[in-house]
């Protein structure tokens, strides 16, 4: 099954999003070959020469190591990934907060409300 | 890759048309075996001779047409039908289909003839029989000789030969180019057709052309002609004469379908 | 020569009908793009044309550098948009076929999809369903290995299960340096493996332009621009 892609936005970007993400939530892990670009064109239902500029883009954000003649290696400096980690619920916190005060919420009743929440993690 | 080409136009023909072959050499060899219990006091084998016969006969006449007709057929379902998106789209020059496409279309319809006299032989063959037939031939041979003049026979039975072929070619091309251009309409079979009609006037027409310039030249210029030459050069000429008609036609048909083919191909 | 495709003022005119007019286009090697319009729009012909098919009434068209003929057949793999396979011969003959004609086809590659769909290459082609013909007929076409590819509604006729493994069939055959060109409707299904896309529309083209640019230049998916451009 192809990844799933909001069809409405640039694929381009969306690719090098999940492909981070996965590494970031280590779905890929440290040190881990990746497959090659055709096999996760394939995976991912896009364009192979769309992934390769995708992968370059992720490489380049220091995600993803080539190793010459070898393939893709996810990187192993997990300072990297903790620093995406903390700016991703960082991104992610901000945008909720802004969000439920939208709904008039104060910050100390969201606050409130996440230590209540019970959510089965 | 041309080998190929023809390979697998030999296979598509003779598989269509095998079948029928071999039903004309079973009848054949059915025929033959109950004649060896032929008995005039036994009207059922009798019977059953005469039919067998006569269904050979017809399959004989079956072979023929029903031979010509696919020849034409496949030359229409393998480059100008369905087919065609896959022939046409082959890495080889349209010349060299039509070409393949005549060559095994002549093979086919020797081999027509060819099983005709086998099975002939088969059914009516007696040593007696054979003898007669040969010296038959070897009289004729020899009557034929002595009318051209004593000239080259060989030559002659050569060039006889030649005609036939090039006159089979001609005959192809002919229902070809009819193919070639009514392809182009959006009515493909109706403008065959009509194409048909059209080019059988026009060659009636330029045929009535060339003999009424040959009835205007001069008498003396015929005398001449007559005075030097000997039988044998005026059937030669006369040959030689009737076999560049022929291939001209012929060149005339091919032309017309390489171009319609390869120019202005308009498959569906 | 990065070019893989290059045609100029192409002009098509059949039976009082303008199927292709003006047509300008240069298409880069590496991509997959979308040939994308409604019936009757000029896809096909567009398609027949490079397949060497169809003669143009007017312009030129070269593909590979070269003008259409037997080089350019050489290095062309056409799957029209309608079964044409000889009903008698068997599967297996047909990969014969292809074999025999075509340099570039690989009957490894062709008889290891075959067996990955269960396919019988015993069985006559007449015996094999529309689907499963539809599938063979892929397979024959994207086992070669040829620098452009022009599939004609290749998803079109086909369940959905097919219709991704049809997709999957083309990215996984597909090499970085060929192109190929889908002619579809299905935009839907197809869009995300596109990287350009061309919009035509009575024989014209409209749009011309990548696949992302469009999404980030409408904010639309290229299914829901196409239903806003072509709006009845």
């Amino acid at each position: 099954m192809a990844w799933i892609f909001d069809s409405n936005a640039p694929i381009f970007k969306q690719i090098v999003d999940t492909i981070s993400l996965k590494i970031i939530k280590g779905d890929y892990k440290t040190g881990q070959k990746l497959d090659s670009v055709r096999d996760l064109a394939v995976e991912a239902g896009v364009n192979p020469n769309t992934m390769q500029r995708a992968l370059v883009s992720v490489e380049e954000m220091g995600l993803l190591e080539t190793k010459r003649g070898d393939g893709r290696y996810i990187t192993e400096n997990t300072e990297i990934i903790s620093k995406l980690k903390e700016d991703y619920i960082r991104k992610n916190t901000a945008d909720f907060i802004k969000k439920m005060s939208e709904f008039g919420f104060s910050t100390p009743e969201i606050i409130s409300f996440i230590e209540k929440t019970n959510i089965n993690l | 890759m041309l080998k190929k080409l023809y390979k697998h136009e030999f296979i598509a023909l003779y598989r269509a048309l095998l079948p029928l072959y071999g039903v004309l050499f079973g009848l054949s060899v059915v025929t033959r075996v109950l004649s060896f219990f032929a008995d005039n006091s036994n009207d059922i084998i009798s019977f059953c001779i005469d039919t067998l016969t006569v269904l050979s006969s017809i399959t004989i006449t079956g072979i023929f047409i029903v031979g010509f007709v696919y020849i034409i057929v496949r030359f229409y379902q393998n480059l100008l039908s369905k087919q065609g998106y896959l022939t046409n789209t082959l890495p080889i020059k349209t010349y060299k289909h039509i070409i393949c496409k005549l060559v095994c279309g002549i093979v086919v319809q020797i081999s027509g003839v060819v099983l005709m006299i086998i099975s002939l032989i088969i059914m009516f063959g007696t040593k007696a029989g054979i003898i007669k037939l040969w010296n038959f031939l070897l009289s004729g041979y020899n009557s034929f000789s002595k009318a051209i003049g004593n000239a080259n026979t060989i030559a002659m039975l050569i060039e006889l030969f030649i005609l036939i072929i090039i006159s089979l070619a001609t005959n192809l091309l002919m229902y070809y180019a009819c193919m070639a251009i009514g392809q182009q309409f959006k009515n493909r079979i109706l403008a065959s057709i009509i194409a048909y009609f059209c080019i059988k006037t026009a060659t009636q027409i330029i045929l009535i052309v060339l003999i009424t310039v040959c009835s205007f030249v001069s008498a003396d210029f015929a005398k001449i002609i007559l005075a030097n030459s000997t039988v044998t050069t005026l059937t030669q000429g006369f040959m030689l004469f009737c076999i560049a008609l022929v291939l001209i036609e012929g060149a005339v048909y091919y032309f017309i379908t390489n171009h319609f083919l390869s120019k202005k191909l308009n498959l569906e | 020569m990065d070019k893989i495709l290059e045609c100029k003022s192409l002009t098509k005119n059949y039976k009082g009908n303008m199927a292709l007019s003006n047509v300008n286009l240069s298409i880069g090697k590496g991509k997959i793009v979308g040939l994308l319009g409604p019936n009757g729009s000029g896809k096909t012909t567009f398609l027949k044309i490079g397949a060497g098919l169809l003669t143009p009434t007017f312009g030129d068209i070269a593909i590979g550098g070269n003008f259409i003929g037997v080089e350019t057949k050489k290095i062309v793999s056409y799957l029209p948009d309608h079964n044409f396979l000889t009903p008698s011969m068997t599967v297996e003959g047909m990969v014969t076929y292809f074999e025999d004609f075509y340099t570039d086809f690989s009957r490894e590659k062709a008889e290891s999809m075959l067996n990955a769909l269960d396919i019988d290459k015993k069985a006559k082609i007449k015996t094999l369903s529309k689907g499963t013909q539809e599938k063979v007929e892929l397979i024959l076409v994207m086992s070669r290995k040829a620098e452009l590819y022009l599939l004609d509604e290749p998803i079109s006729g086909v369940d959905p299960a097919t219709r991704d493994y049809i997709l999957r069939t083309i990215l996984s055959s597909f090499d970085g340096n060929a192109t190929i060109i889908i002619s579809t409707h299905l935009i839907n299904d197809i869009e995300q493996i596109l990287s350009d896309v061309i919009f035509i529309n009575h024989g014209d083209i409209v749009l011309c332009d990548t696949a992302d640019n469009i999404r980030s230049n409408t904010g639309k998916s290229i299914d829901a621009y196409f239903r806003e451009v072509f709006r009845c």
